[in-house]
């Protein structure tokens, strides 16, 4: 066997429960991770993409089967020596208490400084070093506590960096930041696995966001009846289309739409409507329809025209726009799409 | 010795925004030069406790005070016997206990990240006031005395016994279930709860107490740093003194453990193991005070806040001796105020520490927010 950063082979992580219902497992797991990728695990809620964290981490031990660093078992190191392999950054907010940028940094030295704790040339190089990678170093010197919580989580990636891992796993590194910081973070996370060779694995909920910058995907199917998830791995791209994807996170409410890659939510289409006009006014009348359930068309389908369509036009007016509803043979005008959706939902109009 | 997490790093020209921005953000007393803070506490510290041998109900002089310490006067005068055998074991278990204290606080403040954490959070005073007060109490009059001669002078002994057995006890059930258990948080709940249990058995005994054995109960409660002798310091110092510095070791893993147990256990500490070595120094050090000199309050709790205060910092490699010089200097203070020097006066010593020291611990955390920052709630 290669020594890929991680390798696991035939893996259960989960808790054992006293009956089937305190039982809960992600299982048969075979997959790893080369130097240097960055790959992340996807499920609904509850699938269990924390726990199967956790057990690499070694935070709890596995149920069943292997967890091997560069091919070598979990059980064969010592705490020092995992803590020089695996880091995390986790959910929990931390209580940095008095603990600036740097000083927390420099936590993450733990397993190679003595054991008084003081700080080496080299350690200190590293901690800059970790900084400086993740574009903290004007925080280094602030106090964690004042810290947003985007700057915070570059933080605690750079304490994970500093433990010079050869793997860096992350709980949802995502979760309390806006969608630019999102973004960022992973972005980030991508770049320090190419540049590195460190590999990353984490847990996120940002599908889109890991279909376009994760090199390989982890989907976990969650089995609700049997309590039990399964894993399946993928590059995003092969997983969408194989229809994984879709199968797994489509639910009532949220499509997958495998053409343009992302999700709609909203209302599923009940009925159709055609839809004149171009350009932004256009754009967002759709979005405002699909909404309420009415999906846009740009001309009637062949089938359908025996029965009347209600069409919709929106155009330029005198600086504004201007919406007509032409439906059962009478015709309406509104100044916003609030007036037009509140005709539309008033229901009745389009039969 | 390099006390803080080094921040001096090779300077880079333009750097001193950097550094103007670290002495701006708090306005921290000894912030940039903690070693200054350690030797400033150290050098109080030394004047405190020669004001404590020098101040007294006996005014002795100063000069033969000094005499006396250092060999050269006849050390069977008045004077001599109560510098020697009184005032001078008195300020040493004040240092002594003191110390303990905060650094038992300290330690159980980060072990269970609580501010309200303190050395007798897990139950170890109320295992100790148990063995007291069933001495004292449940024991009859004359069996009592009868218990007290056997262990010799004045029965103090006894009840230094009776304290540390109730202790001991205390910190097996503790220990028992330390291991056991996954979150520090159940042991917090664990020694609170214990903590009512013993009020309860101290206050039936109370019940059914005579006035005097009330009386005699009430008085170990006060606290007092006068009943170690001078043949029980051989007993006392080495134990403490050891304790203490053991303490002193475990700043690494306190350090990584700020950032909660998860985190600690990814960085390789091994958290049940020093978890329980904590514990275990924790009660050594809080139960021999204790079963000394009385459940001593305050101190423990407070000293450490004033050091994460004075020092702006979480750093257990600064924290642990300031707050051991910190916790004697306390100590030594409270136990100058409480012989009310000039009078024939004594006041309960733990009326002392926490009139005297409330004020001030308030007045630090609410000046600079500390509380929040340090335990982010």
């Amino acid at each position: 066997m290669s020594a890929a950063t991680l390798t696991l082979s035939s893996l259960a992580a989960g808790y054992r429960g006293r009956d089937a219902r305190t039982e809960f497992v992600v299982g048969n797991i075979d997959a790893r991770i080369e130097p240097g990728r960055l790959v992340c695990i996807l499920g609904p809620n509850g699938s269990g993409k924390s726990t199967l964290l956790r057990t690499i981490a070694g935070f709890q031990a596995p149920l069943a089967g292997e967890i091997l660093f560069e091919g070598r078992s979990i059980r064969e190191l010592t705490v020092n020596e995992r803590a020089r392999f695996v880091s995390v950054v986790l959910t929990d907010r931390i209580d940095a208490g008095m603990l600036d940028g740097r000083e927390l940094v420099s936590l993450g030295r733990y397993p190679y400084t003595s054991w008084m704790g003081g700080l080496s040339a080299e350690d200190l190089r590293v901690v800059d070093w970790a900084l400086e990678a993740v574009g903290a170093l004007e925080l280094a010197s602030r106090p964690v506590i004042s810290l947003s919580d985007g700057e915070r989580q570059k933080i605690m990636i750079a304490r994970a960096l500093a433990q010079q891992p050869r793997l860096v796993l992350l709980d949802e590194p995502t979760a309390f930041l806006d969608l630019p910081r999102k973004v960022e973070v992973m972005t980030l996370l991508g770049r320090l696995a190419r540049e590195t060779g460190c590999s990353v694995l984490l847990t996120t909920h940002e599908l889109e966001i890991a279909q376009s910058l994760a090199d390989r995907l982890w989907l976990i199917r969650p089995e609700v009846a049997s309590r039990r998830s399964s894993l399946l791995a993928g590059s995003p791209e092969d997983l969408v289309l194989s229809g994984d994807f879709e199968r797994i996170f489509s639910t009532a409410g949220v499509q997958f739409d495998r053409e343009l890659g992302r999700f709609f939510f909203g209302r599923r289409p009940q009925r159709k409507v055609i839809l004149r006009g171009s350009g932004l006014p256009r754009r967002w009348t759709e979005h405002a329809l699909g909404r309420i359930g009415l999906q846009s068309m740009e001309r009637d389908e062949p089938e359908r025209a025996r029965k009347e369509t209600p069409v919709i036009t929106v155009q330029n007016v005198q600086g504004g726009y201007l919406w007509t509803l032409t439906a059962a043979g009478t015709t309406q005008g509104f100044n916003s799409i609030s007036d037009l959706i509140a005709a539309l939902d008033d229901g009745g109009k389009l039969e | 010795m390099i006390i803080r997490f080094p921040s001096g790093r090779p300077e880079a020209p333009g750097d001193t925004t950097v550094e103007a921005a670290i002495s701006e953000r708090r306005g921290p007393m000894f912030q940039n030069h903690p070693v200054w803070g350690l030797i400033g506490l150290a050098v109080c510290l030394a004047l405190l406790f020669l004001a404590d041998i020098y101040l007294g109900s006996v005014r002795i002089g100063f000069g033969k005070v000094l005499e006396t310490l250092l060999g050269r006067a006849p050390s069977d005068s008045i004077a001599a016997k109560i510098v020697l055998l009184f005032r001078l074991p008195k300020a040493l278990t004040a240092l002594l206990s003191g110390a303990a204290l905060a650094v038992a606080g300290l330690q159980m403040q980060t072990i269970f990240r609580n501010p309200l954490a303190g050395p007798f959070v897990l139950g170890i005073n109320s295992g100790a006031s148990l063995g007291v007060a069933v001495i004292v109490l449940a024991l009859g009059a004359s069996t009592g005395a009868a218990f007290l001669e056997s262990f010799g002078v004045g029965g103090q002994i006894g009840l230094a016994l009776a304290a540390a057995l109730g202790a001991a006890a205390v910190l097996l059930l503790v220990l028992s279930f330390s291991t056991r258990v996954r979150g520090v948080m159940t042991l917090l709940v664990l020694g609170l709860l214990f903590g009512y249990a013993v009020s309860a058995v101290v206050s039936i005994l109370i019940q059914w107490s005579s006035a005097d054995r009330i009386q005699a109960y009430v008085a170990w409660t006060f606290g007092s740093f006068g009943g170690v002798t001078l043949h029980q310091l051989p007993v006392f110092a080495p134990v403490l003194g050891v304790a203490i510095g053991a303490s002193q070791l475990a700043a690494k893993q306190l350090d990584a453990l700020l950032l909660g147990e998860q985190y600690a256990v990814s960085m390789g500490v091994r958290v049940r193991r020093v978890r329980v070595l904590i514990i275990l120094l924790t009660a050594l050090l809080a139960g021999t005070v204790t079963a000394f000199c009385g459940p001593i309050a305050f101190i423990g709790v407070a000293v450490p806040h004033l050091m994460r205060s004075l020092f702006s910092s979480s750093s257990h490699r600064l924290l642990l001796p300031s707050a051991a010089l910190m916790g004697s200097i306390a100590a030594l203070a409270s136990d100058i105020i409480s012989h009310v020097p000039g009078t024939d006066l004594i006041l309960p010593l733990n009326a002392v520490t926490a009139l005297i020291g409330a004020p001030v611990v308030i007045w630090v955390i609410l000046g600079r927010n500390n509380l929040r920052e340090t335990f982010g709630s």
